[in-house]
């Protein structure tokens, strides 16, 4: 009897061995239609930009015509287009699908090129050879510094926010700046990175707290499951440069610099001179589907403090191109001298 | 929830077992035949322990794929029984998982914990004490990294429980003791980096607390937005055999499962199997 009631305990506590695995979903399939509905639920609940006005996306056509392209027998490469399909139908920046490997060895990554057949408005050669050829200074690994015009404007160049800004580095470039009558902050080809080090560069030029717009982030499956967080630019305790901030822009100003730019938009001192952006303003989440592909969706989107969805791009106040055949000046950085002057 | 039930059975049916077993072992006729392997009314001990572990997580989420893996488990602590037992205990356990359907985006597990115990005994007799208590995670930090991804590449989950414990010590020769263990999370103070959809705290964003200025909401060695959780939103368990051998040693096999069900529907578990050895480097025993 005793032996009976000891076996019986040890079943009873071997059923305690693993037992988390009784509480898992089972492992999902990894045939075509599996992995169709495994990413088209992801999109469908997750991805936050489906009512944004600029990008006009139908939510059931674009489900239903890609649905009719899927069934078992199709080859990988031809499911990883019809998914190419949502992900570019989604029309956001952020939004990807990667990780197809082709026989020879190419692996394939899609997402909205919002950059294609837009000028860049860009040329690193000038500056370095017009703007950057005498006194330049470094911060960090991306923060190159200089005067111009007579040592009356500061001119910043930070082309990656992925590299760490702090509030030492600020405050070393800034303090350099006091003396001056403006700064140019030249964050053209920023293609994005942390956009916590985009919010605390821009305390830097505010004194005080100001409203910036709200985000709606996605908190559930339903399709009116948002939050919504009221966003605040909070000055630092750090070196604060209040004189006229001018931000130069192109189609490259993305994602983390989007956050830049509507931080320091609303701030009066501050003005944006050169081409629309590339916008990105929405929170990222990115995770694999069953066979490995991997995604990454928007799950929220910025509204600015004027109501506007920035997420399609943001356009500059003052709109200057740069001119490819004059390689002696960069068009957008003197339109911004002459606005400091 | 039929599963729960079920599984909440089982845990009922152990425990009055244990009761049970007990109350035989309590006869007269079993005392004098026991009377030579009398349990150590008793002792104190400071013990490391090593060992593997197989750990696990899904997280419903991001995607139904199971992630498990193997890694080591480290424990060192300090347990002292004289009426009451109590105890403290660090933790820490390093594992490698990977997906069950894919090969890429590889875990590495942390998980970093120190806690109290306290227990009274309730029952006790010459061979045997059950021990009914409390347990308070002080501080039990899950961290996972998942190669590849950038928001989702981390997660955590910082958490500090509060737990109903029970204990059962039993002389089984003058050698060997059994020792068995339950402990159930009734609420805990609770933080989660990964929300339905991002990499910040589900309440934040539910709350509208979201901020790019605001670091705390990322950093997990700061409690600023947790929540207290109770038992349906984050259930916690955990199990323990050990079988002392002598004074020095001991083995044990040790389970936890941990299962957020902070989005509803969409849970995430953590499981833990661990095997591990003890050596008690101080160990006063006195009958």
């Amino acid at each position: 009897m005793k032996k009976i009631k000891y076996i019986i305990l040890a079943l009873l506590l071997g059923m305690l061995v693993s037992c988390e695995k009784i509480f898992m979903e089972p492992n999902p399939k990894t045939d075509n239609i599996a992995i169709f509905e495994e990413y088209w639920k992801l999109v469908n609940e997750k991805f936050a930009m489906f009512d944004d006005p600029g990008k006009n996306i139908d939510r059931n056509a674009l489900y239903s015509t890609t649905r009719a392209m899927v069934d078992n027998s199709i080859p990988e490469d031809s499911l990883f287009n019809v998914l190419s399909k949502i992900t570019v139908g989604l029309k956001d920046g952020h939004s990807f699908l990667s990780g197809y490997v082709s026989l020879y060895g190419f692996e394939a990554y899609i997402s909205h090129f919002f950059y294609d057949n837009v000028p860049l408005n860009l040329d690193q050669k000038i500056i370095d050879q017009v703007y950057l050829n005498n006194n330049v200074q470094t911060q960090g690994a991306k923060f190159k510094y200089t005067l111009l015009n007579n040592n009356t404007i500061g001119y910043i160049q930070y082309r990656d926010f992925n590299e760490e800004v702090t509030t030492e580095i600020m405050n070393t470039i800034l303090s350099e700046f006091q003396n001056t009558n403006g700064i140019i902050l030249d964050v053209r080809g920023n293609m994005g990175g942390a956009p916590s080090y985009a919010a605390l560069m821009a305390s830097h030029f505010t004194d005080s707290r100001i409203y910036i717009g709200y985000e709606t982030f996605k908190t559930g499956p339903g399709i009116g499951d948002f939050s919504r967080s009221e966003i605040y630019l909070n000055p630092t305790d750090g070196t604060k440069y209040l004189k006229p901030l001018i931000v130069l822009t192109n189609i490259e100003c993305f994602s983390a610099t989007t956050a830049l730019i509507f931080h320091l938009n609303p701030l009066s001192n501050v003005t944006f001179i050169g081409a629309k952006t590339g916008g990105g303003s929405g929170s990222i989440a990115d995770g694999f589907l069953a066979n490995g592909w991997q995604w990454q969706l928007s799950t929220s989107e910025f509204i600015d403090w004027e109501g506007r969805h920035l997420d399609n791009g943001f356009d500059p106040d003052i709109s200057v191109s740069l001119d490819i055949l004059d390689v002696s000046q960069d068009e957008i950085i003197e339109r911004a001298i002459l606005e400091l002057q | 929830m039929r599963i729960m039930k079920k599984f909440n059975l089982s845990l009922i049916v152990i425990v009055l077992l244990t009761f049970k077993g007990y109350s035989q072992a309590d006869s007269t006729k079993s005392l004098a035949r026991k009377s030579k392997i009398e349990i150590t009314k008793y002792y104190k001990k400071l013990y490391i322990g090593v060992g593997g572990v197989y750990s696990s997580f899904q997280d419903v989420k991001y995607s139904n794929v199971r992630y498990s893996g193997t890694g080591k488990h480290l424990y060192l602590g300090y347990e002292k029984s004289k009426n009451p037992l109590w105890g403290i205990d660090f933790n820490l356990i390093l594992s490698k998982e990977k997906a069950k359907t894919y090969t890429v985006g590889k875990a590495t597990i942390y998980d970093i914990g120190i806690s109290a115990k306290y227990l009274h005994p309730i029952m006790k007799n010459e061979t045997g004490k059950l021990f009914l208590g409390v347990t308070w995670d002080a501080f039990d930090l899950y961290l996972r990294s998942i190669e590849d991804l950038q928001n989702n590449g981390s997660d955590f989950i910082l958490a500090s429980n509060i737990k109903i414990s029970s204990v059962y010590e039993r002389r089984i020769s003058t050698d060997l003791k059994l020792q068995a263990g339950i402990d159930l999370q009734i609420f805990g103070f609770i933080k989660q980096l990964n929300s339905f959809a991002y990499s910040s705290p589900q309440d934040a964003l539910e709350d509208g607390k979201f901020s790019y200025q605001d670091e705390k909401l990322r950093e997990y060695v700061s409690f600023k937005y947790s929540s207290f959780e109770p038992l349906w939103n984050y259930f916690n368990i955990g199990t323990s055999l050990k079988l002392h051998y002598k004074k020095r040693w001991s083995l044990a096999y040790k389970w936890n499962m941990q299962r957020s069900n902070k989005v509803k529907n969409y849970p995430m578990t953590i499981g833990y199997n661990s095997i591990s050895i003890t050596y008690n480097i101080i160990n006063k025993l006195r009958k």
